[in-house]
């Protein structure tokens, strides 16, 4: 069939390119502008961190899970933490599982905001890219507020958080999210009404709500497809059992819906962090620190800004974890996604890969490190792109 | 031979090869600065007083660094097809009356500096696909595409200041447009829809936002340029520098105008001035317009130009028509 088509060129993206933010390679056949076939070949950013958890106590396993993914590491050290906890039997205390969901959704903002700007970029719109991450500086000056760091928060910790907030910090916060709810409202109007975004992503790289659901995809990908799935209210973690929140669901299924997701999301995790930073539950912060965890089983889910991530970790006594397997939320994306490429244009290749918020250090993590899930992943993209070019 | 000499000093010298360069190389930072204070950036700051000289040290930085051999066919005629673009528009320059007066002028060459400059984007276009990149084929793909679509509205938005004064001369054109406007002020509605499609084509010519696929960087990386580098990219940008000089300072010559016909040296200097600052005038808008919106699809736009911009171009060149003759 290849043979047939003499016009097609082979358009290689990355490992570096203007597009991609982290080094990861995708093969596109494309015959004048339109992509006939897409080949995502991931696992550039290798670490071999599952191997090292098994090396590592577990306190020292926060870290190591916090440098899976550095911009949502607080959704990685959430989810360890928990699982840790699980197999140790014990619950940390209210306040902190407050401080947790503030601190969760703080860093969801900072990556949702993080995500929109590079949106902008994808479609050369530089000018709301600049602007966003300018306003994003407001939510890292938060973070470090009550943190100590803008990025690795290194907040969590095994049955507890590592850092309390005083009354002071609790009315600087409070002070600030006025100042980016409008802002981000503002950037909600230029998606929703700007035409020239509108016709770079409305109806480009569709996802119905059927193929959403058999692709299992996680999170805004899925929200934008109509699917209503949250961690943080299907299964409560955290604080969020007690705190009032919207799940918020479009029906578009587009580029442009996925985005809005993040934008709707963003003005939610606002309201969020307000309403846990009102209610904050006096106490202590944290329980006295178990080294070593009795044999069992567990597994944590949580609601990362990219969808649902997934620990799994067996412990057979001792210091050191047994296994730890980790699922992120952009290996469950991206096979669907490498789909969504094909009969689109070249120009559609950022604006769909962009709607998908890849983050490729935590792929690379999974599909390489457990040799037999990389394995049958890769073979079901190929199985994939195969089916689509018949 | 002295009229040999001067022509020769001047398409050296002013408004020739040095006065473009550096205008070139001033505008560059002039968009690059507004573009950087439009962004919430800073721009350039760093050489120079505001960073004034940045442009000018990129370029010498390039022409040190090494040119990497291109995988062509025929590597010679590219960089041939480059200089010929570069010296297409200081050739044009000469055309263009900055002191009041065009070294070079005839009747009809109004016609022709549209013609020179679409050549010389063309030799670039030839100069990207030579190279043998997907990246150089798609985006010289794309060019192609948009300078087929800007000819007409191109050639029919510069056919109206001709209707409006009667001439086809650059120079007088540029002598008697706002007058013209005045004398007959059913023409200046024309004339104001004539610049918001002037605004949207140039948009196009000069390669910018909403319209700057052939050069997309997140979708292929530098586009048509993606080859060049060292001395070879160091004429490359200066060649669009040109393009974005030339083709601002011929829009605002025959658009706005209003240049004095004195031949005193004040009222020359004044010429030189105003046409500088109307040319400024005109970057301005095309790096509003650049920073307020995203890249379009290549489909989307040319969609848009056949569709909405040629018909309303050639039906406005009619009402000119019309217009003119009841008056």
């Amino acid at each position: 069939m290849e043979g047939s088509l003499t016009s097609i060129i082979n358009l290689i993206f990355g490992p570096q390119h203007p597009a991609l933010h982290e080094p990861e390679l995708f093969r596109f056949k494309v015959e004048g502008e339109i992509v006939v076939k897409a080949e995502p070949r991931i696992g550039y950013v290798h670490r071999g961190i599952e191997k090292l958890f098994e090396k590592n106590a577990y306190i020292k396993g926060i870290y190591l899970s916090e440098r899976i993914c550095g911009i949502c590491n607080v959704a990685h050290t959430v989810c360890y933490c928990q699982a840790v906890e699980n197999v140790m039997n014990i619950e940390p205390p209210p306040r902190a599982k407050y401080l947790r969901a503030v601190v969760h959704e703080l860093n969801r903002i900072h990556s949702h905001l993080l995500l929109l700007g590079v949106a902008a970029e994808e479609l050369g719109f530089d000018t709301l890219f600049m602007l966003i991450w300018r306003d994003r500086e407001l939510v890292m000056d938060l973070i470090e507020l009550i943190t100590g760091n803008r990025v690795m928060s290194a907040f969590n910790t095994i049955g507890g958080v590592r850092r309390d907030v005083n009354a002071e910090t609790i009315e600087k916060v409070l002070k600030v999210l006025p100042k980016l709810e409008e802002r981000v409202k503002y950037y909600r109007k230029v998606f929703e009404e700007d035409p020239t975004i509108r016709k770079r992503t409305v109806d480009v790289g569709i996802l119905p709500r059927r193929d959403a659901i058999r692709y299992c995809v996680v999170g805004p990908m899925a929200r934008g497809s109509a699917v209503d799935v949250d961690i943080r209210r299907d299964i409560p973690y955290a604080a969020y059992d007690e705190i009032p929140f919207n799940v918020i669901v479009r029906d578009e299924c587009d580029v442009w819906a996925r985005l809005m997701v993040r934008v709707d999301e963003v003005l939610e995790s606002i309201n969020i962090v307000r309403y846990a930073l009102e209610h904050l539950p006096s106490g202590q912060i944290r329980l006295p620190l178990k080294r070593s965890a009795p044999p069992g089983e567990a597994i944590s889910r949580v609601e990362a800004p990219r969808g649902e991530l997934l620990y799994h970790l067996v412990s057979k006594g001792g210091i050191t974890p047994y296994r730890l397997k980790v699922r992120t939320p952009t290996l469950a994306n991206l096979l669907a996604a490498s789909k969504l490429f094909e009969g689109h244009t070249i120009a559609d290749i950022p604006a769909i890969l962009v709607s998908i918020d890849p983050c490729f250090a935590c792929t690379d993590r999974v599909t390489l490190v457990d040799v037999k899930s990389g394995k049958s992943t890769k073979v079901s993209l190929r199985e994939l792109a195969r089916r689509g070019r018949e | 031979m002295n009229h040999v000499l001067l022509l020769i000093l001047q398409s050296l010298i002013f408004p020739g090869f040095i006065f473009v360069f550096f205008l070139a190389l001033f505008v560059e930072w002039f968009e690059r600065k507004l573009t950087g204070r439009m962004e919430n950036r800073m721009g350039p700051t760093y050489t120079g007083p505001h960073g004034i000289l940045q442009p000018f040290a990129d370029f010498i930085k390039l022409l040190q660094k090494e040119t990497i051999d291109v995988v062509s066919m025929v590597p010679q005629v590219i960089d041939l097809l480059i200089v010929l673009a570069l010296s297409i528009y200081i050739f044009c320059a000469l055309f263009i009356p900055y002191t009041g007066n065009a070294v070079l002028s005839f009747r009809g060459d109004i016609i022709l500096v549209p013609l020179l400059l679409g050549l010389a984007s063309s030799f670039l276009y030839f100069a990207g696909l030579l190279t043998k990149n997907a990246l150089t084929v798609i985006g010289a793909l794309r060019l192609l595409l948009q300078v087929i679509a800007l000819d007409i509205p191109m050639i029919s938005l510069i056919a109206l200041p001709a209707i409006f004064t009667g001439s086809l001369t650059i120079e007088k054109v540029s002598h008697i447009m706002p007058y013209c406007l005045i004398k007959q002020p059913l023409l200046i509605p024309v004339w104001l829809i004539a610049l918001l499609l002037l605004a949207i084509t140039e948009q196009a010519e000069i390669e910018r936002n909403p319209f700057s696929m052939p050069h997309a960087e997140t979708e292929i990386v530098a586009g048509y340029l993606t080859e060049f580098s060292g001395a070879r990219l160091a004429l490359v940008n200066l060649a669009r520098d040109a393009q974005l000089a030339v083709t601002s300072s011929f829009v605002a010559s025959i658009f706005i105008g209003g240049l004095l016909t004195s031949n005193v040296l004040t009222a020359k200097v004044i010429n030189v001035v105003i046409l500088l600052l109307e040319t400024f005038l005109v970057i301005f808008v095309a790096t509003e317009i650049k920073c307020i919106t995203a890249r379009l699809r290549i489909d989307i736009a040319l969609d848009f130009f056949w569709k909405y911009i040629i018909p309303s171009c050639i039906g406005l060149l009619l009402l000119a028509i019309v217009v003119k003759v009841i008056i």
